[in-house]
């Protein structure tokens, strides 16, 4: 057990080293001089990209992290792009990173959770906050959206009004857009290719080393049940918003034979029990992935929790008794009953593009689960950690 | 690489070829595994020999209509001397009374054990 945790310690460690390095993607930056270079620009969650850029020219040069003060602009081929704004935050004026969100007539910016317009000026929309009204002995809590006012002013001098807009990158971008083709201008919406939702499906199959532990036997009854496991998989995202972070909801199909020895001494008798639990499982496994790298080859951890649900199982004991050089054997056979067998998991994986959108994986996965199995012979509390080698294909 | 990652698959799957085991023991272990063909003139009797580190002196069946038996108390059909494991059998020709049940169990014998499987009941049907 302790082997197990030590391997899965050392490929986080592993990935996270490779990690250390940095996800460079193709880019850009937009010196004060208006000096256009293209280079590697790391990619950094959005939340993280307003205070600093990482920048190098070539995959060999050093990085240059450069503040807002020192560039006009920078941005990822075909995804996200940055301008430096003057935007009035606690504290007075800073300078930060601005994410476009709609570059023309008018303009559609992001800064951390605040949207921003600009026409002629840049106006900040704020949030939405809900007000308590209070009378004499009522009170009732209604929606503050100042940005709607603000934007129909500004997008007054169009047929296009802001009443049923609500405070989100679709909704404000799409306003934005109507507004800039409303004004004959031909509006850039720079993430317009990157899908809000995107499925990734997967099949796999691989190794599973399977440890069963039953509350009312010794720890060491039961030896390692090793099988083949296989099933599938999706993977959900929004690259719009995030392009590492995916949900996941998994299916895979477990078949498990646990054999145990136990002895123990009875007066005169020595008793020994064999027992074979053999069961067959759909498990589903919920979790989160994190790519660390861009997603055509990249080192990645995943996390979650799992439910099984007991497809078919049975316990066979074979219990003997031996007395004066006299051994009498009794057998049963029953069915198992696995009840509320769920856990957590953890696991590390690396996964490599082949051709177009198909993609090669390897996965190696901790997974500890808790719950009871009944039967006529036992009734008890029981756990399970199983470590597992995967190979998939995604899709 | 491509052979390494091939061998890995292979091996790994091989690995995964689980079969129940038979541990081990200082006596032959056996189990009466089925009573077949069951009429008024007789039954066939199969066990089975799963684990054996030393010779069997002699193994076989006992049938009674009692569920309590050992060698001597009970009807034995004594087979011989038996080497490894394996599936043994019998056919039990004798008259038995529709209705009521019977009881049989393998046995396996040693130099130094008697070592006697699991009760198996059958009935003949009326």
């Amino acid at each position: 057990m302790k082997i197990i945790i030590l391997l899965v310690l050392l490929c986080v460690a592993s990935v996270f080293t490779v990690c250390a390095q940095g996800d460079f993607r193709s880019g850009f930056i937009i010196k004060n001089n208006n000096d256009s270079i293209t280079g590697l620009v790391r990619y950094r969650k959005a939340s993280s990209s307003y205070d600093f850029c990482f920048f190098k020219e070539t995959k060999g040069s050093p990085e240059q992290k450069l503040a807002p003060d020192d560039l006009k602009a920078y941005g990822y081929i075909d995804d996200r792009r940055y301008e430096t704004k003057t935007l009035k935050l606690k504290g007075g004026g800073k300078k930060v990173f601005a994410e476009v969100l709609v570059k023309g007539k008018a303009s559609l910016y992001l800064n951390e959770i605040t949207f921003y317009f600009e026409k002629d000026s840049l106006v900040e929309l704020p949030i939405n906050k809900r007000i308590v009204v209070e009378g004499e002995d009522w009170n009732y809590t209604r929606e503050s959206k100042k940005y709607v006012g603000i934007l129909n002013l500004q997008i007054a001098d169009c047929n296009l009004n802001a009443n049923k807009v609500n405070y989100s990158q679709r909704d404000l971008t799409n306003l934005v857009q109507k507004y800039n083709q409303c004004k004959g201008s031909k509006g850039v919406a720079y993430k317009k290719n990157l899908p809000w939702a995107k499925l990734y499906p997967q099949l796999f199959a691989g190794f599973s080393a399977s440890n069963l532990k039953v509350d009312s036997y010794a720890s060491d009854v039961f030896k390692t049940s090793n099988t083949i496991i296989e099933g599938g998989s999706v993977d959900f995202s929004s690259p719009r918003i995030n392009s590492k972070f995916f949900f996941s909801i998994e299916a895979w199909y477990v078949k498990n034979l646990y054999q145990g020895y136990a002895e123990s001494q009875q007066s005169t008798s020595q008793i020994r029990e064999d027992l074979v639990i053999d069961v067959s499982y759909l498990k589903i496994p919920l979790g989160l992935r994190f790519n660390l790298r861009k997603d055509d080859q990249t080192p990645y951890i995943k996390f979650g929790v799992v439910k099984y649900y007991e497809l078919k199982s049975s316990l066979k004991i074979i219990i003997e008794r031996e007395s004066n050089a006299v051994v009498t054997t009794s057998l049963a056979q029953q069915t198992l009953d696995s009840r509320n067998l769920r856990g957590f998991w953890l696991a590390v994986g690396y996964t490599k593009s082949l051709s177009g959108r198909l993609k090669i994986f390897s996965e190696l996965r901790y997974e500890n689960t808790v719950g009871s199995i009944y039967s006529p012979l036992i009734d008890s509390k029981m756990s399970n950690t199983n470590l597992n080698v995967l190979l998939g294909l995604r899709f | 690489m491509k052979k390494i990652t091939i061998t890995i698959i292979i091996f790994l799957f091989l690995c995964a070829c689980t079969k129940e085991e038979v541990t081990s023991r200082a006596y032959p272990r056996v189990l009466t595994t089925e009573v077949a063909n069951i009429t008024t003139t007789g039954a066939s009797f199969h066990g089975e020999i799963t684990f054996s580190s030393t010779e069997i002196v002699s193994h076989g069946f006992i049938w009674s209509t009692f569920s309590s038996m050992a060698i001597g108390y009970g009807n034995n059909i004594a087979l011989g001397q038996k080497t490894g494991t394996g599936n043994f059998e019998t056919s039990l020709q004798s008259s038995l009374v529709k209705g009521v049940k019977y009881y049989v169990l393998a046995y396996a014998q040693s130099s130094n054990y008697t070592v006697y499987g699991n009760v198996v009941e059958f009935e003949v049907p009326k």
